[in-house]
């Protein structure tokens, strides 16, 4: 029994100064980009020896073997062809289909049922012990499900090249439809391991997990739909120019910014608490943000200007859910957070990207500001100049009404965000902690939609020839259907000033506290000792 | 390597898991952490080795906060919970091997490392074996194993003998004592406090989220027993020698059981000494002099009502 005393590999000595740390980094990039993820070579490890993973390989090899003779015996079979000429394009859409379909359901479920028991309160997850950093256990988890999305898809291989042989079906096609299929698939196996790493209980979880399946299954639809016209008209019936080339970049871009903010957002929730987690989130989200500006501009500039509304008002949703996300995080920054408080006048952006219920709060509207300014600038200015044949025409009044609508739900969600802090910093801080603010908005908003139904069923007044729009004031879906949104739009409004103002301390306080922070003089060493009579060196939090 | 506790407060409710801890040890000390069922053992190792935080209260590794660095204390700290990994379809060595992975030791460093780490825990036999198939025994090992991939300079250890067979107790006692020897500081929490008498240096003592003694285990001992418990046994001259002890000062309840006088004595070792001298010198002809030993079990049944929150 003999340990040989290993190298001492690490120190706890202070970090080297930032332009050596550079250095460091840049020499061991090689290393770094040819060392296997750590997290990558277990879970490939763990999923070979999985039965779970050979099972379900199996019984998908199995169904396309079963399919693919079935339908070689009865080259007359009445396959589901919706408008698929040939036996070749009918296999690979029965073919395509199970591979999606069997992807869909267990890589996502396997990745993230792996993950959620990894991370479960019950269980210590010693992975979170180590020096692995959140970004390389995310990465891996991903990559493992990447390279099980390969396997499955190789393994239906011969089956799909079989279908090529069949005729009716080119290889580009093929290739093109797959592709579509396999983003789709690491999309939900990405959705699965953000699910998976929210920190919440098993139930809620599950919530959620059959809800983001929900989402997923709903997206099927436009996916199979895509893919039939492809296999209808053929890659090269499309018509590929420079134009489309275009519209796809776009798309993919959007895909790009959607997954790197599932990512992230995965990750900043295994970030250790006292780690600046806004940070990575709300870059990603501005970066995503500006991509699908990008993604959607292009589009309108081929299809007019409901792509640019269509932009406006799905970002108007997204930042109304960061910002009641924004809600739940805690006032209190770390210390190590507040050490990287830059100074002077890069505080006042470094504020909107640091941890904090009004920094996210603040950000939210800052990029609602620009995504109503910029939709504005573009029906306007772009319009003006028709620097686009579509864009010709002004803004026309139901654009107005839309932005403006989209402002009513903004300030709608921002007065519901204001009165839950309202109500907790007054009721609820004694009884449950911070992280409940965001719920607490969802909820008030949801009494807000349905006390207004229930006092119309109460008094019977729903048949009413002139019901009174009053009634609804409040009800964030009634502004989304009347007619007349205009009233709803000022009260939102004048509601959302009045909670600005009864809560300002709360922003005050918050904003004040956002400093630098300065380590005091180290305290005089104490004259504790361990049981070997070493004195005890100060404690500083920097080290 | 100092490992310093300070004002540590955690809780779960309106339960007080941990309440106000502070407590320190260093390099080359095994302190033992004892405590009854629900003491804030663990929820105060598993902050120590930030898989939790506190509410209130701090960690210090020579200095460095491991509430607010708690990556920079992963890389000198390891740790052996109370429950066992739960890791599927993996078997010894690579599990191990993930967690050198993990630590960033590649190449042939890994593999020399693994290797001595298999060999030093007595996995080598075991290493192509899956987890799952392990023994009790064979997984804290494994544990441990995993907790000493980095070489770390602090291991915390949560109830590693929980378990264990009497010869595998024997087994991990010689291990921890080697890695003290290697001036790695260590926090070992057990109820075998007979064990942790015979190992530790120190000792930290918990009830109900507090702590009721700490120091090293002679000063506990010590404050723990004011008196000590003496029993003598002279050839002859009994009644004088029971005259003698009934005036000496610091002498207290004397009184003759079969052949031998037990005493009462206020002090420890040093009075002890003194006390035999005195007889000796006085002529006696002393053929037993014994002090009744006070382990850690004494002092814990002393101090401790337990009482569980």
């Amino acid at each position: 029994m003999n340990l040989s005393p290993l190298f001492p590999r690490f120190s706890l000595a202070a970090k080297p100064s930032r332009p050596v740390r550079v250095v460091k980094w840049a020499f061991s990039l090689p290393g770094r980009m040819t060392t296997l993820n750590p997290v990558l070579v277990k879970e490939l490890r763990q999923a070979v020896r999985s039965n779970f993973v050979v099972a379900a390989m199996c019984l998908l090899v199995l169904i396309q073997m079963i399919t693919t003779g079935v339908a070689l015996a009865n080259a007359d079979m009445a396959i589901a062809s919706y408008g698929l000429s040939s036996q070749g394009q009918q296999i690979f859409m029965a073919m395509l289909s199970i591979l999606s379909g069997g992807c869909l359901f267990f890589i996502p479920a396997y990745c993230g049922f792996r993950l959620a028991v990894e991370r479960a309160p019950g269980n210590v997850d010693l992975l979170f012990i180590t020096s692995i950093t959140p970004w390389t256990a995310i990465r891996g988890k991903v990559l493992s499900g990447v390279v099980l999305t390969v396997l499955f898809f190789s393994t239906s291989a011969p089956f799909m090249v079989l279908t090529y042989l069949m005729r009716g079906i080119d290889i580009p096609t093929m290739l093109v439809a797959l592709c579509v299929a396999f983003l789709y698939v690491i999309a939900a196996i990405q959705a699965a391991i953000v699910v998976a790493c929210v920190p919440a209980s098993r139930l809620f979880k599950v919530l959620l997990a059959l809800a983001t399946a929900g989402v997923f299954v709903i997206g099927i639809s436009p996916m199979v739909a895509v893919t039939f016209e492809l296999l209808r008209s053929g890659y090269a019936g499309l018509g590929l120019g420079v134009s489309s080339a275009i519209v796809v970049a776009a798309m993919l871009l959007l895909y790009a910014g959607i997954m790197a903010v599932m990512h992230v957002f995965s990750t900043a929730m295994i970030m250790p608490e006292s780690a600046n987690r806004a940070l990575p989130v709300r870059l990603t989200v501005t970066a995503a943000w500006a991509a699908s500006l990008i993604t959607f501009l292009i589009l309108a500039a081929y299809a007019g200007m409901g792509p640019l509304y269509f932009w406006c008002g799905l970002a108007t949703g997204c930042i109304c859910i960061a910002m009641l996300i924004a809600l739940s995080e805690s006032e209190r920054l770390s210390v190590r957070v507040r050490m990287t408080i830059p100074r002077g006048l890069l505080r006042i952006p470094a504020f909107l990207f640091y941890n904090g219920p009004v920094a996210g709060v603040i950000w939210s509207l800052v990029l609602f500001g620009m995504t109503v300014g910029i939709t504005l600038i573009a029906c306007d200015v772009l319009g003006f100049f028709h620097a686009f044949p579509k864009w010709s025409h002004s803004r026309p009044g139901e654009a107005n009404l839309f932005i403006a609508t989209c402002g009513g739900v903004m300030a709608y969600v921002y007065a519901y965000a204001m009165t839950a802090v309202l109500l907790y910093r007054l009721l609820l801080h004694r009884w449950l902690a911070e992280k409940v603010i965001g719920l607490a908005a969802l909820l008030l908003m949801a009494i807000g939609a349905f006390m207004p139904w229930m006092w119309v069923l109460m008094t019977g007044s729903l048949d009413h020839p002139n019901f009174p729009d009053e009634v609804m004031l409040g009800n964030i879906t009634a502004l989304l259907t009347t007619k007349a949104p205009h009233l709803h739009i000022f009260f939102a409004f004048i509601w959302a000033a009045i909670m600005t103002c009864v809560n300002i301390h709360w922003y005050g306080r918050q904003i004040l506290a956002f400093k630098r922070h300065i380590p005091a003089t180290p305290p005089e060493p104490t004259t504790e000792t361990t049981a070997n009579e070493k004195p005890v060196p100060p404690v500083s939090p920097a080290g | 390597m100092i490992v310093k506790v300070g004002g540590l407060k955690k809780s779960f409710g309106k339960t007080k898991a941990v309440d106000d801890v502070s407590f320190i040890f260093g390099s080359g000390d095994i302190f033992g952490f004892v405590g009854p069922n629900g003491a804030g053992k663990t929820t105060t190792m598993r902050i120590m080795s930030t898989l939790d935080h506190p509410d209130c209260g701090d960690v210090c590794f020579d200095g460095v906060s491991a509430v607010e660095y708690p990556e920079r204390i992963r890389l000198k700290m390891g740790f052996v919970p109370d429950t066992l990994p739960i890791v599927a379809d993996t078997t010894v060595h690579e599990y191990l091997d993930f967690f050198a992975r993990a630590y960033g030791i590649n190449g042939r460093d890994r593999i020399r490392t693994v290797g001595e780490v298999e060999d030093f825990t007595k996995l080598t036999d075991l290493r192509d074996k899956l987890l799952k198939s392990l023994s009790k025994g064979m997984k804290q090992r494994v544990c441990l194993g995993r907790a000493l991939i980095h070489n770390p300079d602090v291991l915390i250890l949560d109830e590693p003998a929980a378990g264990l067979d009497p010869r595998a107790r024997v087994e991990l006692r010689e291990l921890l004592q080697v890695l003290a020897e290697q001036d790695k500081a260590i926090l070992i929490s057990s109820h075998i406090l007979t064990e942790l008498t015979e190992i530790c240096n120190g000792a930290i003592i918990m009830e109900q989220g507090k702590v009721l003694e700490k120091g090293s285990i002679s000063d506990i001992i010590a404050r723990g027993t004011p008196r000590c418990a003496i029993t003598v046994r002279v050839l002859d001259r009994k009644a004088e020698l029971q005259n003698l002890l009934m005036t000496t000062p610091g002498v207290d309840n004397v009184a003759v059981v079969d052949d031998d006088i037990a005493i009462s004595l206020e002090g420890g070792e040093p009075e002890c000494a003194e006390l035999l001298t005195l007889i000796v010198g006085s002529g006696f002809k002393v053929s037993e002099f014994q002090r009744k030993r006070t382990d850690l079990e004494d002092i814990f049944m002393k101090i401790t009502k337990g009482a569980v929150q």
